[in-house]
């Protein structure tokens, strides 16, 4: 069997709000539960935000103008006055200015704190200046002045009223009338919050429109009713709405135009025929090598059609690293960013674009100034795919058998004792069948981490150029990419334009040189 | 225009000789960027651990950009200072590191190493305490003149940060 919960439990409902609260109209509908057949009346109110509804006994308790100390008390005095005392409402408000409201919710604020506050906000209104770069002993004084948060609330509590009860047990509220102490018996039925700073309104228990609540009242009453808060606010106007979102629309239009404008120059895109493939290097660490004062020389050997606007980064090194603890850690840190140009003017349909390499060599100095070689090791370029990678690259070096070559290292440093540091990765000048490295000594050094992200921009990828693209599943391969995109036909096309226009241009010479000859 | 997000944490250091390290970072971005909203530098608090030997700092990173091109994608450079129990703040590591390029959550570390000076700064050093530093940090930024430098390896600064990358599309951008 199944239990069905016929009554939803209470939960507090959070509501972004925008718009003025004071628009904002909730209602309650209230019955009680009887054990009889008697059916009773819903009775219905409507409230708006920080409505003052009086009780019976408030009623009694404000006609009196002996009872009103303070302007709130005379105020609500002058409205008693306007109502019809003689009207029974079981619904009432409490609403943010009173304290009870506050009480209700058991928020206890320390007076001295609260004091504190009050302090704070007359000095930061008079030194709180806008300012652009960040001040380090400014923040730290801001710091201190505000140490806490402080809760930017209004509240209003929707109540039922039962009348009074001699009982002190049940005590909210007390007060004097008539010479007897009597006990006011209410109950909440709704909290609603507002935060005026974040926009943020909080009903509690929520909002429910299927299923009442229900509102047990003490055990020997026996008493119990089921209630409904609805939401009652009036909605806008149709025409009103539209004129709201275009209003909306241009307000973000122009936040938009003035966010650009702080921007100089528009963003750059490259030629037609061209695929940038900006390539941000970082040299992280290295572990495990022989000599403890290390370094990393890198270099990138570009293909054919590959170019670089800033050569010099094409090679560089890092500062010399000292070694710590027993795996010989190294912290390099270094970050480089190579922008690569391919232009491929002169793709023909099929061609494969060729990858260009990275080559690190690992060389230590020792205080002698000797340099010796630690390890080498390349990478491929990863231009097919965009994104973030890191390698962990094992390396290697050369040797040859024999004592000697040991204490050349020892002694003297053996530095470069290679030609060609691409012959490690696919030698530039190989056209042999079977790539043969027989024949040549090395052992295996250390590992060096790097990390690679890589972006490419080209006209081919904006997507306004792709048409009907938008469904197909995006290629990872930026060759794909390239393929499927009408951008390679249209530079053929342009070529061919060329083409003909020097056709064009050399016939019209060639007749002008003629009629000029004769 | 294109928008790039960097909404993350400094999560903390790691593997530092000592505790009791605090960072100062800042944000380096080229000239076609400007930061929208967000603070781009700022400092975190002395942290020290009881238990282990990590430093937590968990110092909010949240930052706006707009740019005009890719060059001069951001980086973060970070100071790491020890403070000792007389109130010196010595220098414990430099380090770089540049964000991702790709949109999503990153967990980075950022590897930092500080200068170390001849036999006689060290003797120095290690009787009264302090350490060598950089007199124009630009030699950090600069690959081609960092090569000069002698440094020795410190510990880890660890980042957590989330990138969202907003209209590269629109110029053709892939990342």
């Amino acid at each position: 069997m199944e239990y069905i919960n016929e009554h939803p439990t209470k939960s507090s409902g959070i509501y972004r709000c925008p718009d003025n609260i004071r628009n904002f109209r909730v209602r309650v509908k209230i019955k009680e539960n009887t054990n009889t057949n008697m059916k009773a009346k819903w009775v219905e109110k409507e409230f708006l935000w920080q409505e003052k509804h009086f009780s019976f006994s408030q009623k009694l308790f404000y006609k009196e103008k002996p009872n009103c100390f303070t302007e709130l008390d005379l105020h609500y005095h002058n409205l008693v006055a306007e109502v019809d005392a003689t009207t029974d409402d079981i619904l009432f408000t409490y609403i943010d200015n009173e304290d009870s409201c506050h009480e209700l919710e058991a928020t206890e604020t320390c007076n001295s704190l609260l004091n504190a506050m009050e302090t704070v906000e007359l000095r930061q209104s008079s030194a709180d200046e806008v300012e652009d770069e960040y001040n380090f002993n400014k923040s730290l004084q801001k710091l201190l002045n505000s140490p806490f948060i402080r809760k930017n609330v209004a509240q209003m509590c929707i109540m039922l009223d039962l009348g009074f009860k001699p009982s002190v047990s049940f005590c909210i509220l007390r007060q004097h009338e008539n010479g007897i102490i009597r006990t006011k018996n209410e109950r909440v039925l709704c909290t609603i919050t507002y935060d005026i700073r974040t926009k943020v309104l909080r009903v509690s228990p929520d909002f429910t429109t299927t299923q009442p609540y229900r509102l047990d009242v003490e055990i020997e009453d026996g008493r119990s009713f089921y209630y409904f808060i609805e939401h009652a606010s009036k909605l806008m106007p149709e025409s009103m709405e539209a004129n709201e979102k275009t209003l909306i629309k241009k307000i973000n239009d122009y936040k938009s135009i003035t966010a650009a404008r702080i921007l100089a120059d528009p963003f750059r895109v490259p030629s037609k025929n061209k695929l940038l493939v900006f390539v941000f290097l970082e040299i992280l660490s290295g572990k495990k090598f022989e000599y403890p004062h290390v370094y990393v020389q890198y270099f990138v050997d570009l293909p054919d059609r590959w170019f670089c606007a800033e050569s010099d980064v094409l090679s560089g090194r890092t500062q010399i690293c000292k070694a710590i603890n027993n795996d010989g850690l190294l912290h390099f840190g270094h970050c480089v960013e190579i922008p690569l140009e391919y232009n491929f003017m002169s793709v023909h349909g099929t061609d494969c674009i060729k990858c260009p390499y990275i080559y690190f060599e690992i060389l230590s100095k020792d205080s002698w100034d000797r340099y010796r070689t630690e390890g080498l090791t390349y990478k491929a370029l990863p231009i097919c795919t965009s994104g973030s990678f890191t390698y962990n690259l094992n390396c290697f070096r050369f040797t040859s058998k024999g004592p000697i070559s040991e204490m050349r290292r020892y002694f003297l440093g053996d530095c470069q004792n290679y030609n060609d540091v691409t012959w490690i990765g696919l030698p530039t000048d190989y056209e042999k069948k079977i790539l043969n490295k027989y024949g040549t000594e090395t052992i295996a050094t250390g590992e060096l981490k790097v990390r690679l992200n890589v972006i490419h921009q080209s006209q081919a990828f904006i997507e306004n150029l792709r048409g009907n693209g938008k469904h197909r599943p995006k290629p990872r391969i930026v060759f794909e990419k390239l393929e499927s995109s009408t951008l390679i036909k249209s530079v053929e096309q342009v070529i061919k334009e060329f083409k003909n226009a020097k056709k064009h241009l050399l016939e019209i010479r060639e007749s002008v040189l003629s009629s000029t000859g004769s | 225009m294109a928008e790039v997000h960097i909404i993350g944490q400094i999560i903390g250091a790691r593997e530092f000789p000592k505790q009791e390290v605090f960072c100062k970072w800042h944000l380096q971005i080229g000239n076609n960027w400007r930061v929208i909203e967000g603070k781009k530098e700022g400092q975190t608090q002395v942290s020290s651990s009881q238990f282990t030997e990590a430093c937590n700092w968990s110092y909010p990173i949240d930052i706006h950009l707009a740019t005009a091109g890719i060059k001069g994608w951001p980086k973060i450079y970070v100071e790491v200072y020890h403070l000792d129990w007389l109130g010196r703040a010595h220098l414990f590591g430099y380090g770089l590191i540049t964000i991702p390029t790709s949109p999503g959550r990153h967990i980075l570390n950022c590897y930092t190493w500080r200068p170390t000076g001849n036999l006689r700064d060290r003797v120095v050093e290690y009787f009264l305490g302090g350490g060598q530093y950089i007199k124009y940090p630009d030699l950090i930024f600069s690959s081609e003149k960092r090569y000069k430098m002698s440094t020795e390896a410190m510990g880890v600064v660890i980042f957590e940060l989330d990138l969202i990358l907003r209209n590269f599309n629109n110029y053709g951008v892939e990342y």
